[in-house]
Protein backbone atom coordinates (compact mmCIF):
# COMPACT_ATOMS: atom_id res chain seq x y z
CA UNK A 1 0.00 0.00 0.00
CA UNK A 2 1.51 3.31 -0.57
CA UNK A 3 0.17 7.23 -0.74
CA UNK A 4 -0.01 8.79 -3.91
CA UNK A 5 0.96 12.30 -3.43
CA UNK A 6 -1.90 14.25 -3.55
CA UNK A 7 -2.40 16.54 -6.77
CA UNK A 8 -2.95 20.12 -5.87
CA UNK A 9 -6.77 21.43 -6.52
CA UNK A 10 -7.01 21.81 -10.15
CA UNK A 11 -3.57 20.87 -12.33
CA UNK A 12 -3.02 24.22 -14.02
CA UNK A 13 -3.54 26.84 -10.86
CA UNK A 14 -0.12 27.11 -8.85
CA UNK A 15 -0.01 24.63 -5.43
CA UNK A 16 -0.31 27.09 -2.94
CA UNK A 17 -1.51 24.37 -0.19
CA UNK A 18 1.88 24.44 1.96
CA UNK A 19 0.88 28.33 2.10
CA UNK A 20 -2.33 28.04 2.89
CA UNK A 21 -1.87 24.92 5.45
CA UNK A 22 0.81 27.36 7.62
CA UNK A 23 -1.63 30.09 7.53
CA UNK A 24 -4.56 28.37 8.37
CA UNK A 25 -6.87 29.07 5.96
CA UNK A 26 -7.74 25.61 5.22
CA UNK A 27 -10.97 23.24 6.57
CA UNK A 28 -12.28 20.72 6.49
CA UNK A 29 -11.17 17.95 3.97
CA UNK A 30 -9.33 20.48 2.00
CA UNK A 31 -7.08 20.76 5.59
CA UNK A 32 -7.49 17.18 5.91
CA UNK A 33 -5.65 16.10 2.37
CA UNK A 34 -2.77 18.97 3.36
CA UNK A 35 -1.87 17.62 6.81
CA UNK A 36 -1.77 14.12 5.14
CA UNK A 37 0.87 15.60 2.49
CA UNK A 38 3.32 17.19 5.57
CA UNK A 39 3.69 13.51 6.23
CA UNK A 40 3.98 11.72 2.86
CA UNK A 41 5.94 14.51 1.28
CA UNK A 42 8.92 15.79 3.43
CA UNK A 43 9.52 18.60 0.50
CA UNK A 44 6.03 19.60 1.04
CA UNK A 45 6.56 19.77 5.24
CA UNK A 46 9.58 21.90 4.60
CA UNK A 47 8.05 24.23 2.72
CA UNK A 48 4.74 24.67 5.34
CA UNK A 49 7.74 24.76 7.83
CA UNK A 50 9.47 27.90 5.51
CA UNK A 51 5.81 29.61 5.24
CA UNK A 52 5.52 29.32 8.71
CA UNK A 53 8.71 31.24 9.27
CA UNK A 54 7.88 33.97 6.46
CA UNK A 55 4.33 34.23 8.36
CA UNK A 56 5.69 34.49 11.57
CA UNK A 57 7.29 37.94 10.93
CA UNK A 58 3.78 39.19 11.14
CA UNK A 59 4.31 38.64 15.09
CA UNK A 60 7.30 41.26 14.55
CA UNK A 61 4.46 43.66 14.31
CA UNK A 62 2.80 42.68 17.55
CA UNK A 63 3.34 45.28 20.59
CA UNK A 64 4.76 43.69 23.79
CA UNK A 65 2.41 43.71 26.82
CA UNK A 66 3.60 43.10 29.90
CA UNK A 67 2.72 39.98 31.35
CA UNK A 68 0.36 39.79 34.42
CA UNK A 69 2.30 39.93 37.91
CA UNK A 70 1.89 35.89 39.30
CA UNK A 71 1.32 34.42 35.88
CA UNK A 72 4.95 32.45 36.35
CA UNK A 73 4.13 31.50 39.16
CA UNK A 74 0.91 29.65 38.54
CA UNK A 75 2.43 28.26 35.22
CA UNK A 76 5.30 26.97 37.78
CA UNK A 77 2.22 25.43 40.42
CA UNK A 78 0.90 23.46 37.29
CA UNK A 79 3.83 22.13 36.02
CA UNK A 80 4.61 21.06 39.87
CA UNK A 81 0.59 19.64 39.81
CA UNK A 82 0.06 22.28 43.13
CA UNK A 83 -2.34 24.16 40.84
CA UNK A 84 -6.07 24.32 42.57
CA UNK A 85 -9.05 24.70 40.45
CA UNK A 86 -8.12 26.43 37.45
CA UNK A 87 -10.47 28.20 35.10
CA UNK A 88 -10.99 26.34 31.96
CA UNK A 89 -9.31 27.96 28.80
CA UNK A 90 -11.11 25.94 26.61
CA UNK A 91 -14.40 24.63 28.47
CA UNK A 92 -15.68 22.11 25.66
CA UNK A 93 -19.52 22.44 26.25
CA UNK A 94 -20.79 18.40 26.91
CA UNK A 95 -23.40 19.45 23.49
CA UNK A 96 -20.12 19.84 21.77
CA UNK A 97 -18.81 16.17 22.76
CA UNK A 98 -22.23 14.57 22.24
CA UNK A 99 -21.34 15.58 18.59
CA UNK A 100 -18.09 14.65 18.13
CA UNK A 101 -19.02 11.57 19.53
CA UNK A 102 -21.83 11.02 17.14
CA UNK A 103 -19.82 11.90 14.70
CA UNK A 104 -17.35 9.28 15.81
CA UNK A 105 -20.32 6.67 15.59
CA UNK A 106 -21.23 7.42 12.06
CA UNK A 107 -17.47 7.51 11.29
CA UNK A 108 -16.67 4.29 12.91
CA UNK A 109 -19.93 2.13 13.15
CA UNK A 110 -18.56 -1.44 11.69
CA UNK A 111 -15.98 -1.42 14.42
CA UNK A 112 -15.29 -3.95 17.23
CA UNK A 113 -15.57 -2.39 20.31
CA UNK A 114 -12.81 -0.55 21.64
CA UNK A 115 -12.19 -0.62 25.59
CA UNK A 116 -14.47 2.12 27.10
CA UNK A 117 -12.59 5.54 27.90
CA UNK A 118 -12.82 6.44 31.45
CA UNK A 119 -16.21 7.94 32.03
CA UNK A 120 -15.70 11.70 34.04
CA UNK A 121 -13.57 13.83 31.91
CA UNK A 122 -10.67 15.16 33.57
CA UNK A 123 -10.71 19.22 34.28
CA UNK A 124 -7.11 19.57 32.74
CA UNK A 125 -7.30 19.65 28.40
CA UNK A 126 -3.62 17.48 28.91
CA UNK A 127 -5.42 14.57 31.13
CA UNK A 128 -9.07 13.46 29.42
CA UNK A 129 -8.49 10.67 27.04
CA UNK A 130 -9.22 11.34 23.74
CA UNK A 131 -10.31 9.53 20.61
CA UNK A 132 -9.43 10.17 16.67
CA UNK A 133 -11.38 7.98 13.56
CA UNK A 134 -8.86 6.97 12.16
CA UNK A 135 -8.93 6.86 7.93
CA UNK A 136 -6.56 4.56 6.23
CA UNK A 137 -5.53 5.50 2.86
CA UNK A 138 -6.83 2.66 1.41
CA UNK A 139 -10.60 4.56 2.17
CA UNK A 140 -11.84 1.28 3.65
CA UNK A 141 -13.49 2.23 7.43
CA UNK A 142 -12.06 4.28 9.65
CA UNK A 143 -10.78 2.58 12.98
CA UNK A 144 -10.79 4.31 16.40
CA UNK A 145 -7.67 5.31 17.91
CA UNK A 146 -8.18 5.89 21.65
CA UNK A 147 -5.47 8.24 23.29
CA UNK A 148 -4.84 7.58 27.19
CA UNK A 149 -3.08 10.55 28.56
CA UNK A 150 -2.48 9.15 31.99
CA UNK A 151 -0.64 6.76 30.37
CA UNK A 152 0.45 7.98 27.32
CA UNK A 153 -0.70 5.43 25.21
CA UNK A 154 -2.71 5.54 21.69
CA UNK A 155 -4.71 1.80 21.54
CA UNK A 156 -6.00 0.74 18.16
CA UNK A 157 -7.99 -2.09 17.00
CA UNK A 158 -6.64 -3.89 14.27
CA UNK A 159 -6.23 -5.53 11.90
CA UNK A 160 -3.24 -3.54 10.67
CA UNK A 161 -0.93 -4.46 7.86
CA UNK A 162 2.31 -3.89 8.70
CA UNK A 163 4.49 -5.44 5.97
CA UNK A 164 7.49 -8.36 7.64
CA UNK A 165 10.18 -6.49 8.93
CA UNK A 166 8.79 -3.02 9.23
CA UNK A 167 7.69 -1.19 11.98
CA UNK A 168 3.77 1.02 11.88
CA UNK A 169 5.02 4.20 13.62
CA UNK A 170 2.79 7.14 14.93
CA UNK A 171 2.96 10.23 14.51
CA UNK A 172 1.23 13.83 15.90
CA UNK A 173 1.17 16.88 13.74
CA UNK A 174 -0.11 20.23 15.74
CA UNK A 175 -1.23 22.96 13.81
CA UNK A 176 1.02 23.78 10.86
CA UNK A 177 4.26 22.02 12.76
CA UNK A 178 6.51 19.08 11.40
CA UNK A 179 5.09 16.03 12.58
CA UNK A 180 6.38 14.71 15.94
CA UNK A 181 7.54 10.94 15.87
CA UNK A 182 5.53 8.97 18.63
CA UNK A 183 6.25 5.17 19.25
CA UNK A 184 5.50 2.13 16.83
CA UNK A 185 2.58 0.04 17.67
CA UNK A 186 2.50 -3.81 18.72
CA UNK A 187 0.42 -5.97 19.26
CA UNK A 188 -0.73 -6.56 22.37
CA UNK A 189 -3.53 -8.93 22.46
CA UNK A 190 -5.06 -10.62 19.38
CA UNK A 191 -5.85 -7.15 17.20
CA UNK A 192 -5.11 -4.79 19.40
CA UNK A 193 -2.23 -2.51 18.97
CA UNK A 194 -0.45 0.12 21.18
CA UNK A 195 1.81 2.57 20.42
CA UNK A 196 3.48 4.41 23.01
CA UNK A 197 3.31 8.82 23.45
CA UNK A 198 7.26 9.39 24.42
CA UNK A 199 7.60 11.14 28.01
CA UNK A 200 6.48 14.30 28.76
CA UNK A 201 4.80 14.51 25.07
CA UNK A 202 1.42 16.40 25.41
CA UNK A 203 -1.45 15.50 22.88
CA UNK A 204 -3.94 18.35 22.68
CA UNK A 205 -7.43 17.68 21.39
CA UNK A 206 -7.21 19.20 17.25
CA UNK A 207 -3.93 16.98 17.21
CA UNK A 208 -3.81 15.03 13.61
CA UNK A 209 -2.45 11.60 14.61
CA UNK A 210 -1.26 9.43 11.52
CA UNK A 211 0.44 6.23 11.25
CA UNK A 212 3.35 5.15 8.85
CA UNK A 213 5.69 2.30 8.04
CA UNK A 214 8.99 2.80 8.61
CA UNK A 215 12.11 0.23 9.52
CA UNK A 216 11.93 -1.79 12.50
CA UNK A 217 11.64 0.41 15.89
CA UNK A 218 10.82 3.66 13.93
CA UNK A 219 12.19 6.49 11.37
CA UNK A 220 15.53 6.89 11.45
CA UNK A 221 15.52 10.57 10.28
CA UNK A 222 13.11 11.53 13.14
CA UNK A 223 10.48 12.57 9.75
CA UNK A 224 8.41 10.15 8.02
CA UNK A 225 9.94 8.12 5.09
CA UNK A 226 7.37 5.36 4.72
CA UNK A 227 3.79 5.27 3.28
CA UNK A 228 0.78 6.68 5.80
CA UNK A 229 -1.40 3.73 5.96
CA UNK A 230 -4.23 5.97 8.57
CA UNK A 231 -4.60 8.83 9.83
CA UNK A 232 -7.31 11.08 11.37
CA UNK A 233 -7.72 14.17 14.18
CA UNK A 234 -7.80 13.61 17.75
CA UNK A 235 -10.92 15.02 19.73
CA UNK A 236 -11.69 15.26 23.11
CA UNK A 237 -14.24 11.80 24.33
CA UNK B 1 9.62 37.54 36.30
CA UNK B 2 10.46 41.01 35.26
CA UNK B 3 14.31 40.43 34.77
CA UNK B 4 14.52 43.18 31.64
CA UNK B 5 15.95 42.47 28.38
CA UNK B 6 19.31 43.89 28.22
CA UNK B 7 19.97 46.83 26.83
CA UNK B 8 19.19 46.73 22.90
CA UNK B 9 20.91 43.26 22.69
CA UNK B 10 21.91 42.75 19.00
CA UNK B 11 19.05 40.19 16.79
CA UNK B 12 21.96 37.30 16.78
CA UNK B 13 22.77 37.41 20.52
CA UNK B 14 19.09 37.82 21.99
CA UNK B 15 18.38 34.97 19.56
CA UNK B 16 21.69 32.86 20.75
CA UNK B 17 20.11 33.56 24.37
CA UNK B 18 16.81 32.08 23.43
CA UNK B 19 18.10 29.33 21.87
CA UNK B 20 19.99 28.42 24.56
CA UNK B 21 17.38 28.61 27.05
CA UNK B 22 14.36 27.20 24.86
CA UNK B 23 17.32 23.93 24.61
CA UNK B 24 17.79 24.38 28.27
CA UNK B 25 14.02 24.10 28.87
CA UNK B 26 13.45 21.05 26.70
CA UNK B 27 16.10 19.31 28.83
CA UNK B 28 13.44 20.14 32.14
CA UNK B 29 16.04 23.32 33.29
CA UNK B 30 13.94 25.33 35.49
CA UNK B 31 15.83 28.35 35.65
CA UNK B 32 16.09 28.06 32.15
CA UNK B 33 12.49 28.49 31.51
CA UNK B 34 12.23 31.23 34.08
CA UNK B 35 14.58 33.07 31.98
CA UNK B 36 13.26 32.15 28.58
CA UNK B 37 10.04 33.40 30.20
CA UNK B 38 11.38 36.82 30.72
CA UNK B 39 12.94 36.89 27.49
CA UNK B 40 9.60 36.28 25.58
CA UNK B 41 6.27 36.96 28.12
CA UNK B 42 5.88 40.37 27.09
CA UNK B 43 6.04 39.26 23.12
CA UNK B 44 3.77 36.20 23.72
CA UNK B 45 1.02 38.23 25.91
CA UNK B 46 1.11 40.92 23.12
CA UNK B 47 0.01 37.81 20.48
CA UNK B 48 -2.23 36.13 22.91
CA UNK B 49 -3.70 40.11 23.39
CA UNK B 50 -3.80 40.69 20.09
CA UNK B 51 -5.69 37.71 19.08
CA UNK B 52 -8.36 37.01 21.94
CA UNK B 53 -8.97 40.59 22.62
CA UNK B 54 -9.78 39.91 26.24
CA UNK B 55 -7.39 40.21 28.71
CA UNK B 56 -9.19 37.60 31.06
CA UNK B 57 -8.96 34.96 28.18
CA UNK B 58 -5.54 36.37 27.25
CA UNK B 59 -4.16 35.23 30.43
CA UNK B 60 -5.31 32.22 30.93
CA UNK B 61 -4.31 30.85 26.92
CA UNK B 62 -0.74 32.55 28.09
CA UNK B 63 -0.99 30.26 30.95
CA UNK B 64 -1.64 27.86 28.68
CA UNK B 65 1.10 28.27 26.17
CA UNK B 66 4.08 28.22 28.80
CA UNK B 67 2.66 24.56 29.69
CA UNK B 68 2.83 23.63 26.58
CA UNK B 69 6.26 25.10 26.05
CA UNK B 70 7.57 23.59 29.07
CA UNK B 71 6.07 20.27 27.89
CA UNK B 72 7.22 20.34 24.36
CA UNK B 73 10.70 22.42 24.39
CA UNK B 74 12.69 18.98 24.34
CA UNK B 75 10.95 18.69 20.69
CA UNK B 76 12.40 22.25 19.02
CA UNK B 77 14.98 22.04 16.39
CA UNK B 78 17.45 24.97 16.60
CA UNK B 79 18.80 24.35 13.21
CA UNK B 80 15.44 23.74 12.17
CA UNK B 81 13.35 26.86 13.21
CA UNK B 82 13.30 30.17 14.68
CA UNK B 83 12.98 30.55 18.26
CA UNK B 84 10.42 33.36 18.19
CA UNK B 85 8.64 32.39 15.53
CA UNK B 86 8.20 28.31 17.38
CA UNK B 87 7.03 30.18 20.72
CA UNK B 88 5.23 32.84 19.32
CA UNK B 89 3.52 29.69 16.56
CA UNK B 90 2.26 27.65 20.21
CA UNK B 91 0.94 31.50 21.28
CA UNK B 92 -0.77 31.82 17.85
CA UNK B 93 -2.39 27.96 17.75
CA UNK B 94 -3.38 28.47 21.21
CA UNK B 95 -5.13 31.77 21.20
CA UNK B 96 -7.08 30.63 18.18
CA UNK B 97 -8.30 27.26 19.71
CA UNK B 98 -9.85 30.19 22.24
CA UNK B 99 -11.25 32.01 19.85
CA UNK B 100 -12.67 29.11 18.36
CA UNK B 101 -14.01 27.58 21.69
CA UNK B 102 -15.37 31.14 22.70
CA UNK B 103 -17.95 31.10 19.90
CA UNK B 104 -16.68 31.09 15.98
CA UNK B 105 -20.05 33.10 15.43
CA UNK B 106 -18.11 36.04 17.28
CA UNK B 107 -15.29 35.73 15.95
CA UNK B 108 -16.41 35.96 12.09
CA UNK B 109 -19.01 39.14 12.72
CA UNK B 110 -18.00 42.57 10.62
CA UNK B 111 -18.38 44.47 13.97
CA UNK B 112 -15.51 41.70 15.77
CA UNK B 113 -12.69 42.16 13.32
CA UNK B 114 -9.83 43.61 14.95
CA UNK B 115 -7.91 42.90 12.32
CA UNK B 116 -9.49 45.57 9.93
CA UNK B 117 -7.96 48.11 11.98
CA UNK B 118 -4.46 46.10 11.82
CA UNK B 119 -1.86 48.36 11.90
CA UNK B 120 1.19 48.40 9.58
CA UNK B 121 4.52 48.10 11.74
CA UNK B 122 5.99 51.65 13.04
CA UNK B 123 9.25 52.97 11.11
CA UNK B 124 10.30 52.50 14.37
CA UNK B 125 9.71 48.62 14.14
CA UNK B 126 10.77 48.15 10.97
CA UNK B 127 14.04 49.83 11.98
CA UNK B 128 14.70 47.22 14.23
CA UNK B 129 13.43 44.75 12.28
CA UNK B 130 15.83 41.70 11.07
CA UNK B 131 16.31 41.46 7.25
CA UNK B 132 13.87 38.46 6.61
CA UNK B 133 11.43 40.81 8.48
CA UNK B 134 11.69 43.44 6.14
CA UNK B 135 11.48 41.67 3.31
CA UNK B 136 8.27 39.67 4.21
CA UNK B 137 7.16 43.54 4.71
CA UNK B 138 7.96 44.43 1.62
CA UNK B 139 6.89 41.69 0.19
CA UNK B 140 2.80 41.85 1.49
CA UNK B 141 3.03 45.78 0.73
CA UNK B 142 3.39 44.49 -3.20
CA UNK B 143 0.01 42.91 -2.76
CA UNK B 144 -3.23 44.45 -3.03
CA UNK B 145 -5.34 45.57 -0.01
CA UNK B 146 -8.16 43.06 -0.54
CA UNK B 147 -5.06 40.50 -0.19
CA UNK B 148 -2.91 41.66 2.22
CA UNK B 149 -5.97 42.47 4.80
CA UNK B 150 -7.35 38.86 3.84
CA UNK B 151 -3.96 37.29 4.69
CA UNK B 152 -3.26 39.20 8.07
CA UNK B 153 -7.19 38.75 8.78
CA UNK B 154 -6.38 34.50 8.51
CA UNK B 155 -3.21 35.05 10.36
CA UNK B 156 -4.44 36.94 13.38
CA UNK B 157 -7.83 36.32 13.54
CA UNK B 158 -7.45 32.73 12.74
CA UNK B 159 -10.17 32.97 10.12
CA UNK B 160 -10.63 29.86 7.29
CA UNK B 161 -11.37 30.56 3.78
CA UNK B 162 -15.22 30.18 4.24
CA UNK B 163 -14.81 32.51 7.49
CA UNK B 164 -13.00 35.44 5.13
CA UNK B 165 -16.04 34.82 3.01
CA UNK B 166 -18.30 35.33 5.49
CA UNK B 167 -16.59 38.42 7.01
CA UNK B 168 -16.28 39.91 3.47
CA UNK B 169 -19.36 38.95 1.72
CA UNK B 170 -17.85 37.68 -1.04
CA UNK B 171 -18.67 34.26 -2.71
CA UNK B 172 -15.98 31.32 -0.78
CA UNK B 173 -14.22 30.50 -4.75
CA UNK B 174 -13.42 34.70 -5.12
CA UNK B 175 -12.14 34.62 -1.40
CA UNK B 176 -9.64 31.23 -2.09
CA UNK B 177 -8.38 32.68 -5.57
CA UNK B 178 -7.90 36.55 -4.05
CA UNK B 179 -5.86 34.96 -1.51
CA UNK B 180 -4.59 32.23 -3.58
CA UNK B 181 -3.05 34.69 -6.09
CA UNK B 182 -1.78 36.60 -3.22
CA UNK B 183 0.48 33.88 -1.72
CA UNK B 184 1.42 33.08 -5.14
CA UNK B 185 2.70 36.65 -5.37
CA UNK B 186 4.44 36.18 -2.12
CA UNK B 187 5.96 33.58 -2.67
CA UNK B 188 7.81 35.01 -6.09
CA UNK B 189 8.54 37.76 -4.12
CA UNK B 190 10.35 35.88 -1.50
CA UNK B 191 12.27 33.47 -3.52
CA UNK B 192 13.27 36.91 -5.51
CA UNK B 193 16.39 37.79 -3.68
Amino acid sequence: MTTEPTPSASGTEPDTAAAELALGVLDGAERGAALRRMIAEPAFAREVEQWRDHFAMLFAGVADVSAPAGLFEQVEARIDGRAGPQRLVNPWKPTAIAASLAALAMTAVALRPVEAPPVAPAPIVATAPMIAAMAPADKSEAQPALYDAASGMVKMPGPMSIPEGRSAQLWAIEGDQAPRPLGTFRETAPGMYVAEAKMGAVIAPGTMLAISIEPIGGSPTGQPTGPVIASGMLSKV
Amino acid sequence: MTSPLPPQPTTDAARARLVEALVATGAEDRAAFATLYSLTSAKLFGVCLRICGDRGAAEDVLSEVYLTIWRRAGAFEPGRASPISWLATIARNRAIDWRRSAGRRQAVTLDDAPEVADPDPSVEERMIESDDTKQLHLCLDQLDVKQRGAIRSAFFGGLTYAELAERDRVPLGTMKSWVRRGLQRLKDCLSDD
